[in-house]
């Protein structure tokens, strides 16, 4: 047999048999031409047969390391197949899989001389979120107060808070805390921040944190260095806040009222038309309150109370943009 | 010589003009909201077809008549005595809280539509109120507890039969009543809702006399519709359990709540309505 027929690296399939004659098919090169590479992004490949090797078709295969993760049909033509595959991670351990490819045509198989990995989004340190957002009917601004840090699968906030007055006992604050979690992070729910440039658009079913991010919001009780000190009224008492104070009825007026409240150190509005509404309109107002925590207290929230945590991605995510799922 | 005259006399002219009171401003309407319950603000409306005050909430008189709507006819004269009172020309100057009330705070809204001109005016609770504002705010107080006499179509409660068991079992009778010159409604236990809040609420405190209210406590009730007493819009019993009582005696309050404006083809009270605090042994 001769030996015109091996890959030029170590064949993992058909070495094929050459034809008799002079120029026996074989493969010379395959390799990505994007070797790095956003989940989502459309990534090229190509590899080189030479030889009497007939137009035909082809098929690409995506490995990380021995496991087939996809398929595509190609084309050998004129010695040459040329594919784009959308990245897609295959593991929870994306950033450190090495992605390889194999081409089958002409009865031989190639196998890529060289890795595609995918890149990652930046990663911050905390830092102090001071915004002003102006509020309408005559009340101070909704001033959203936090701290903020851009992990590697999500954007986490956290915010301190502080009370004086009359005693807000470790069970209410343990109480508080957890309604407050509840109500954002369950909340957000199934949501993702998504990149736009993912080439499977929004309806993509990634399952990994490769192209998606999450969000979560911790609250804790502290004895200094607060974002915002409350002042405890004895209840039934009506609450109010944003970030430069605030005050709490104990017990509140409703069971949403506390996660209300951080809406407001979020930098959200009040979705009922006589509170402090949104002079931007993003945040839509009615007499009896949307039907959301923002309006009447209902647990839902929805995209538009999570515009400004996807700012804050969008702001530290390198260029690469984000938009929130589903729209 | 002439014309030092005249400039005189047109300094004088505009001086004697500057003091006159702007006759050309008449009161169409004036618009009077406190944001008890933030989201259906108390409002006096005042016009020459009557005074008008919607209540949606009494939490900071449980002892007032409840809620509703209160009306009255306006007495001769009485539109024209009120703009003097609250001089829309001086309203117009004095400095007001926009821009710093908190999101949530207590709102004291003023709005006053003259010649075609509406002016307003809010205040907060953080902040010192102008003293000639605070006169104006408590002109409309005083109309308030005026036509606060005139129910229309009012809901109130009456909590009978408290009782409080060693073991912290509380149970009483509720009644809704109606005052006025037309129906209201109640939302009833099984009228549906898509408030997370509850209908009726218990508030409890440790009764010290003499201190202010505090440690209080929220729990909820069971409610059960029992055959209304004459002349109740309903009547319910009302069970709960209160944990870790006091040695002494506790307050007990209930509060009712209903952000809805209809309940299945009925008009129903929005608002919260909560009952006198009782003291229980």
């Amino acid at each position: 047999m001769s030996d015109d027929a091996q890959t030029t690296a170590p064949a993992a399939g058909d070495g094929g048999s050459p034809p008799g004659g002079a120029s026996c098919c074989h493969c010379t090169d395959a390799r990505w031409l994007d070797t790095q590479a956003f989940c989502g992004d459309t990534v090229r490949l190509q590899a080189s047969l030479s030889g009497a090797c007939p137009d035909g078709p082809a098929t690409v295969e995506i490995l990380n390391g021995g496991t087939r993760i996809d398929t595509m049909n190609a084309n050998l033509t004129g010695g040459s197949v040329a594919a784009s595959w959308i990245a897609k991670a295959p593991t929870a351990n994306w950033r450190t899989d090495r992605i390889r490819f194999r081409v089958r045509a002409a009865g031989l198989t190639c196998e890529s001389s060289n890795e595609l990995v995918f890149r990652q989004r930046p990663t911050t340190s905390w830092v102090l979120m001071n915004v002003v957002h102006a509020s309408g009917n005559g009340y101070g601004p909704s001033h959203e107060k936090h701290d903020a840090q851009l992990e590697a699968d999500r954007v986490h906030y956290s915010i301190k808070l502080k009370t004086h007055g009359p005693p807000f006992t470790a069970a209410k604050q343990t109480s508080a805390k957890t309604a407050i979690e509840n109500a954002w992070n369950t909340g957000f729910g199934a949501r993702k921040f998504h990149r736009t440039a993912c080439g499977r658009g929004p309806a993509c079913d990634c399952a990994f944190d490769c192209c998606k991010c999450g969000f979560r919001l911790d609250i804790n009780f502290v004895t200094s260095g607060e974002h915002v000190d409350i002042e405890i009224l004895p209840g039934p008492a009506r609450s109010g806040m944003n970030g430069d104070s605030g005050h709490w009825g104990d017990p509140p007026l409703s069971a949403m009222s506390y996660p209300h409240e951080i809406g407001h150190m979020l930098g959200q509005a009040d979705e009922y038309s006589s509170g402090a509404t949104d002079p931007t309109g993003v945040q839509p107002n009615s007499a009896a309150g949307e039907p959301t925590l923002m309006g009447n207290k209902t647990p839902p929230l929805l995209n538009r109370h999570f515009r400004f945590v996807l700012a804050f991605l969008n702001a530290k995510a390198g260029g690469d943009t984000y938009e929130t799922i589903p729209r | 010589m002439a014309s030092f005259i005249a400039v005189a006399w047109c300094l004088v002219l505009l001086a004697v003009s500057s003091r006159v009171p702007d006759r050309a401003m008449t009161i169409d309407r004036v618009e009077y909201e406190v944001s008890e319950l933030s989201e259906y603000p108390q409002r006096l409306t005042i016009s020459n077809e009557g005074l008008r005050y919607e209540s949606h909430s009494n939490e900071r008189r449980p002892e007032s008549l409840g809620l509703g709507l209160y009306e009255r006819a306006v007495a001769p004269g009485e539109v024209e005595s009120i703009e003097q009172q609250i001089a829309p020309t001086t309203l117009r100057s004095l400095p007001d809280h926009r821009g710093n009330v908190l999101a949530g705070d207590l709102v004291k809204r003023i709005r006053v539509t003259a010649g075609g001109e509406t002016i307003e005016k809010l205040v907060g609770t953080k902040l010192p109120i102008d003293p000639a504002l605070q006169r104006t705010i408590d002109v409309l107080d005083r109309l308030v507890a005026d036509v606060e006499k005139h129910p229309r179509r009012v809901l109130r409660v009456t909590v009978q039969n408290a009782t409080l068991s060693g073991t912290g079992e509380f149970a009483a009778t509720v009644s809704f009543l109606g005052d006025g010159l037309s129906m209201t409604a109640v939302r009833g236990p099984r009228d549906r809702s898509d408030s997370p809040d509850d209908l009726v609420t218990l508030y409890w405190w440790p009764h010290v006399p003499g201190a202010p209210k505090s440690d209080v406590h929220a729990v909820p009730v069971v409610l059960q519709s029992v055959t209304s007493r004459p002349g109740a819009l309903a009547t319910f019993t009302v069970h709960s359990r209160l944990e870790n009582t006091p040695t002494g005696h506790v307050t007990v309050q209930l509060r009712y709540l209903n952000m809805s404006p209809t309940v299945g083809t009925r008009t129903v009270e929005v608002g919260q309505l909560f009952s006198t605090p009782v003291v229980l042994p």
